[in-house]
């Protein structure tokens, strides 16, 4: 094998669409990394990333591609592409990042997802935690009534 | 970019004829693939996702978010997100302590202010704590501090202060090293007497206890701190009326011994010499606000240069280049950087 050759691998999305990344972008996801150790196959692999639609994949590898080549950047560099990378995410395409990174296993991802939305989050009530996400209310106000009593510390 | 895509239902087989290339995240919407908010459910995220979600963010939020939807309630109550609480900037009261208890299942770590907060822990049940701190505990008595030990006799690692305990004894004391026997480390600020018993008490049962710091206290046996063979770290900063021959001497038979802070006391600078030329295990030794041994080091320069390879650490020495030189990865250059990394690595350990 001539090192300049890259080693590829083909993931497919659950609407079909294929997408030909390096190796060691796709290693990017614990999940990938596991199936190509397993599988043992050295070229054409395909592998089928379920529950991932193109187009969630094609950010999910947009990160890959970047944090593969975290070498070469400083630190700060990767923090400041990270940032401006999940600034760009609107609501849904966050939550299909999540989705995706949980199933993928890309801890990085996961992370940077969370703190996202945790920065959404921040100071809100839980009235416009849920107009935010879109949660329906399903306590009764009993169980309501309950439960701000348990919250009650944190406000003193 | 060397990522390429291509629709599968238009090529045969597996070849890469018409790669289309992607031009960024922002790619518009495949047809057969519908991507509308209609389809985003927020509370079917991984239960980790969420839990990991809840890990971001302070307590009032965590109740804020736990607060939205029964899901999320049950999920802002995993035991991993309650492994260390700190309760300083709440008053813990004991209906506080009720309210959190069933989420205190698992706790390990739980810092407080104030001796009524004190009072309030034993009510979270948090049978297998590991670490106690608190401060602003100005009030607290023997009767809190005896029932947090009877209470978790798992704890390793008990801080009161730094504001001083006056009203705690050499009994408290000794009730702790009678229920707590893994204790690791024991710091209490500002405590008036503890005495031989209690010592011998904390040498006896707590066999693994390697850190102690009396700061701030009255009188301490200093004799039967010797007695004390597991200990690695001595702190008596700001400890008055030691009896300084007597304490070189047993200290410095500690076989174990590697730190040792005597700062804002009146150590004599004999008892100073002697530590640092017969103790075997010492490493460093602080010793910084004492006037008597800066007294000593203004008439004689050279009163402490026979310590071999331990570490004095004094207002008459360089401070930066001495502490530099514990950590191997320090050069000359940034030496002046030393506490900021201390720091840094503290912060790391989760709770500085």
């Amino acid at each position: 094998m001539v090192g300049v050759k890259k080693k590829m691998v083909t993931l497919v999305s659950s609407d079909g669409v294929e997408f030909v990344v390096e190796k060691r972008v796709a290693e990017q996801s614990l999940f990938i990394k596991n199936a190509l150790n397993e599988g043992g196959v050295e070229e054409k692999v395909m592998i089928p990333i379920p529950k991932v639609t193109s187009d969630t994949l094609s950010s999910v590898l947009e990160y890959c591609e970047k944090h593969a080549s975290a070498t070469e950047f400083q630190e700060n560099e990767i923090e400041e592409w990270d940032k401006e990378y999940i600034e760009k995410a609107d609501l849904d395409l966050l939550y299909y990042l999540l989705q995706a990174s949980y199933s993928m296993s890309i801890m990085g991802l996961m992370e940077l997802g969370a703190k996202k939305v945790a920065s959404l989050i921040r100071g809100k009530s839980p009235q416009e935690i849920r107009e935010l996400f879109n949660i329906k209310n399903d306590f009764t106000p009993e169980q309501e009534e309950e439960i701000r009593r348990e919250m009650q510390w944190n406000y003193e | 970019m060397s990522r390429r895509v291509r629709r599968r239902t238009n090529l045969s087989d597996g070849d890469d004829k018409c790669p289309i290339i992607l031009p960024s995240v922002s790619a518009s919407p495949e047809d057969d693939a519908p991507v509308t908010s209609s389809s985003v459910h927020w509370t079917s995220l991984p239960d980790d996702t969420v839990v990991q979600l809840f890990s971001c963010l302070s307590y009032p939020d965590r109740a804020s978010l736990s607060s939205t939807c029964r899901s999320w309630h049950h999920l802002s109550a995993s035991p991993c997100l309650w492994t260390s609480l700190d309760l300083r900037a709440h008053r813990c009261g004991p209906e506080t302590a009720v309210a959190l208890a069933n989420r205190c299942v698992a706790l390990r770590r739980l810092r407080f202010r104030g001796a009524d907060s004190a009072a309030s822990v034993i009510h979270l049940h948090a049978r297998d704590l590991r670490e106690i701190s608190g401060d602003g505990c100005r009030d607290i008595t023997d009767a809190t501090l005896s029932v947090l030990a009877a209470r978790h006799e798992a704890l390793e690692s008990l801080q009161i202060g730094p504001d001083p305990c006056e009203r705690i004894t050499s009994d408290a004391v000794r009730h702790v090293a009678l229920c707590c026997s893994g204790l690791r480390r024991l710091r209490l600020s500002g405590v008036r007497e503890i005495d031989g018993n209690a010592v011998n008490a904390l040498a006896r049962h707590c066999t693994g206890l390697e850190e102690i710091a009396f700061i701030d206290c009255g009188a301490i046996d200093e004799t039967a701190l010797g007695n004390v063979t597991s200990i690695r770290f001595l702190s008596l900063a700001g400890t008055r009326s030691l009896k300084w021959s007597s304490a070189a001497v047993s200290w410095s038979k500690l076989p174990n011994l590697v730190g040792l802070d005597v700062s804002r006391t009146d150590a004599s600078p004999g008892a100073v010499s002697r530590l640092l030329s017969s103790s075997k295990s010492l490493k460093a030794l602080c010793a910084l606000n004492c006037a008597a041994l800066e007294e000593e080091w203004n008439h004689n320069a050279s009163a402490f240069s026979n310590k071999k390879d331990k570490l004095l650490v004094a207002l008459f020495t360089d401070v930066f280049k001495g502490i530099a030189s514990i950590f191997a990865d320090i050069t000359a250059s940034n030496e002046r950087a030393v506490f900021r990394e201390w720091r840094l690595d503290d912060q790391g350990q989760g709770f500085g």
